[in-house]
């Protein structure tokens, strides 16, 4: 489904992700792990074709993102850090909008469906998204993920500022997306949430997937202590 | 597709502040400006109809006054006597050439109020009747009238650098550029979507505006003519909001952020509507100076003063010029004030002719200059455009004037031979005395000399769109774009 060969990006002669090779098939929840500036944003921004490879490719159910943007685009729903939506339109009407952007025209009470299934209550779909919490705007984020109904999720520390209860549900939630078979390839920093969420978690250091490893054989403090260790050298 | 995203962007216009305060101004000045105008063409006409009015009065009493002196009722005055072709050329039965206001002119005021929209042509010399003007306060003809024209040149570009220096780079700002740009839609559909939905809102708002303005104003579009003149008004002005919006496009997509959009776009809209059309007069009046106009008073002096000496070698070379006019008139004759009147006349003219061609045609070098340097500005083009199409501009005044230099030439011929042949004028050949006729350019005259800027503003637009566009069509973070690269 998601696909890396040999993925590299430079920026003026720095390395910001080297000859990656990664393979995520539907089903499977890729975490990867590493400090800030170790590559998981640019790996993310390679396969949404917002930055061009230096060399190698990055291919979504076997199109080169490169080569076939908007098609690639239609199977990959993305969920950012910062959700930021529009201020002066109401969650239902973001949702609304992006559905449309994406291709989909959702009745009023699907798209009530979509943000129910993010968690976020009816009341706060009809306010203007100025009065959401940071929360609220990653459900709304989420919401618009699955509207999308695409085969591959990329996400970008997505629980990053939530509270505990917010960042669970987030989880039973992907973890109930890959159950349908969607891909999922999530940049995080939550080594806890990635043992809990991921089928496998990588760690990138410098640009590189120095370490995978299988999540049901890991413990929690094996996962600690490997990525401390990488991060040591 | 293309519909949707300009029916979100409309409900995010409509629910901020800033498009209305905008609007709310737009439409202040558009109305003010609709309504300086009508004033000012209310004005004209009012002078214009007590123009016709007085001379109309005045020809009417003459030619009664003559019918009495012809019946022997009343003795004719020694110094006002109608029937005395020189003193009725010259100063009694004088007529205006009028340059009327179009029925469109409440769009454009332009240089009417500098330029005389009347002028009373006499057997006078053709610098005496331009000298005549009405006294106007000198402030207002400085500062100019406050018109559309100025309002869509000037302003509606700030209007249209306020709606979109930030149409991508606000949403990189804001945020929702990354969660856009993830979705399966070409950006550039985007960026078209929100330039087209800008431009057809503000184009909307100026087209209503000023359409109610002039029918408050009482304008009807009576002809065809009018008619196509006011749409290719209209295609001007969209050309040229298509040129800023381009503009805005372009920049915003090539800048880093919509403080620094803002400033390349101020500075742009600075240097094409302020600093090219001031550099072009500027360089247009060094390059071609005029003659001091001093200089071409002090010369017609001169020449007066000569002339008064040499009375009577020029009716004899006037002769010489006019044989047409010789009559079996005998040598006392030539004592004959009324005819040395025009002979003294034509030569002060023979001699101040090379000053006064020198000045007319580098007048017209200037002109013909500035033509070909208008398209260093679309500021000028636009409002050189506006203008013509109305019939307010440079190319309407200079056929104003061409057409009183043919009425004065007729005018002289009429009274000079009547003179000459020592006819006196009756009341019957009263209403045979020249009268003005102006004709307004012809519709294609006008649509022919707008063509070419209409082309410019659309070409630069298209250049600029499809530069832009295919900017947009780039892989929106490659140069950082405001999002963190981990």
């Amino acid at each position: 489904m998601l696909k890396a060969k040999g993925l590299t990006k430079r920026y003026n002669g720095t390395v910001a992700l080297d000859s990656l090779d990664l393979e995520i098939g539907p089903g499977e929840v890729f975490c990867l792990l590493g400090a800030n500036g170790a590559g998981k944003t640019t790996t993310i921004n390679l396969f949404l074709n917002f930055v061009e490879p230096t060399s190698g490719t990055a291919t979504i159910n076997g199109l080169d993102v490169t080569q076939h943007p908007i098609e690639t685009k239609k199977s990959v729903a993305y969920i950012p850090e910062q959700v930021m939506l529009y201020r002066n339109l109401t969650g239902i009407e973001n949702l609304e909008y992006f559905s449309a952007l994406a291709g989909h025209t959702y009745p009023s009470l699907a798209l009530l469906g979509f943000l129910d299934q993010a968690g976020l209550d009816q009341d706060a779909a009809a306010r203007r998204m100025a009065v959401y919490s940071k929360g609220m705007r990653q459900k709304v984020g989420i919401a618009i993920a699955i509207a999308k109904k695409a085969g591959a999720l990329l996400l970008d520390e997505p629980t990053s500022g939530l509270d505990p209860k917010a960042s669970n549900e987030f989880s039973e939630l992907l973890k109930k997306l890959s159950a349908s078979g969607v891909a999922v390839l999530m940049a995080t920093h939550d080594l806890f949430r990635a043992k809990e969420t991921g089928t496998r978690v990588g760690i990138m250091k410098h640009g590189q997937l120095v370490a995978a490893h299988e999540t049901k054989d890991l413990g929690h403090q094996d996962l600690e202590r490997i990525y401390l260790e990488h991060m040591r050298d | 597709m293309f519909g949707r995203i300009l029916k979100h962007e409309w409900v995010v216009l409509r629910r901020e502040t800033t498009p209305w305060v905008l609007t709310a101004l737009l439409a202040a000045l558009v109305g003010y400006a609709l309504f300086s105008a009508a004033r000012w063409v209310a004005f004209q006409e009012s002078a214009i109809d007590a123009v016709f009015e007085e001379e109309s009065g005045r020809l009417e009493r003459l030619r009664t006054e003559l019918q009495e002196i012809e019946a022997g009722s009343r003795q004719p005055s020694r110094n006002a006597d109608p029937g005395n072709p020189e003193a009725a050329g010259s100063r009694l039965a004088i007529r205006s050439a009028v340059h009327p206001p179009s029925p469109l002119a409440v769009l454009a005021v332009g240089q009417s109020d500098l330029y005389p929209y009347y002028l009373k042509v006499s057997t006078g010399s053709r610098e005496t009747i331009l000298a005549a003007t009405e006294i106007e306060n000198p402030d207002r003809l400085l500062t100019g009238r406050f018109d559309l024209a100025f309002v869509i040149v000037y302003l509606y570009p700030l209007f249209v650098i306020a709606l979109g220096y930030n149409l991508i780079s606000g949403e990189r700002e804001n945020g929702t550029f990354s969660l856009v740009a993830s979705q399966p839609v070409p950006l550039r559909r985007v960026v078209a979507a929100k330039v087209a939905l800008r431009l057809l809102l503000s184009l909307g708002l100026i087209l209503a505006l000023s359409l109610t303005g002039m029918a408050l104003a009482g304008v009807e579009i009576a002809t065809p003519d009018s008619a196509v003149r006011l749409l290719l008004w209209f295609a001007v002005v969209s050309a040229y909001g298509l040129f800023w919006f381009a503009l805005a496009a372009l920049v915003d997509l090539r800048s880093r952020s919509s403080a620094a959009s803002a400033v390349v776009l101020s500075g742009a809209w600075l240097l094409l509507t302020v600093v090219v059309p001031s550099s072009v007069q500027l360089a247009v009046s060094a390059y071609y100076p005029v003659p001091s106009r001093v200089e071409m008073i002090q010369a017609t002096r001169r020449a007066s003063a000569a002339a008064a000496t040499a009375s009577s070698q020029l009716l004899a070379r006037y002769y010489e010029d006019h044989p047409e006019l010789v009559s079996d008139i005998g040598e006392a004759d030539l004592e004959d004030f009324t005819m040395l009147a025009f002979a003294r006349r034509e030569d002060i003219e023979r001699q101040v002719r090379p000053m006064v061609d020198e000045y007319e045609s580098q007048l017209g070098r200037q002109q013909t200059l500035v033509d070909r340097l208008r398209f260093l500005s679309p500021a000028i083009v636009t409002q050189a455009a506006l203008e013509d199409l109305v019939g307010r501009g440079h190319r309407s005044h200079r056929r104003f004037l061409a057409a009183v230099d043919g009425f004065h030439r007729q005018w002289r011929g009429f009274f000079a031979e009547r003179t000459f042949r020592k006819e006196r004028l009756t009341a019957d050949a009263y209403s045979g005395i020249p009268r003005f006729a102006f004709a307004a350019e012809p519709l294609v005259e006008s649509a022919g000399a707008v063509a070419p800027g209409l082309g410019m503003l659309i070409g630069l637009a298209a250049l600029m769109g499809i530069f832009g566009l295919r900017g947009a069509g780039r892989r929106p973070f490659e140069q950082g774009g405001g999002e963190e690269v981990g």
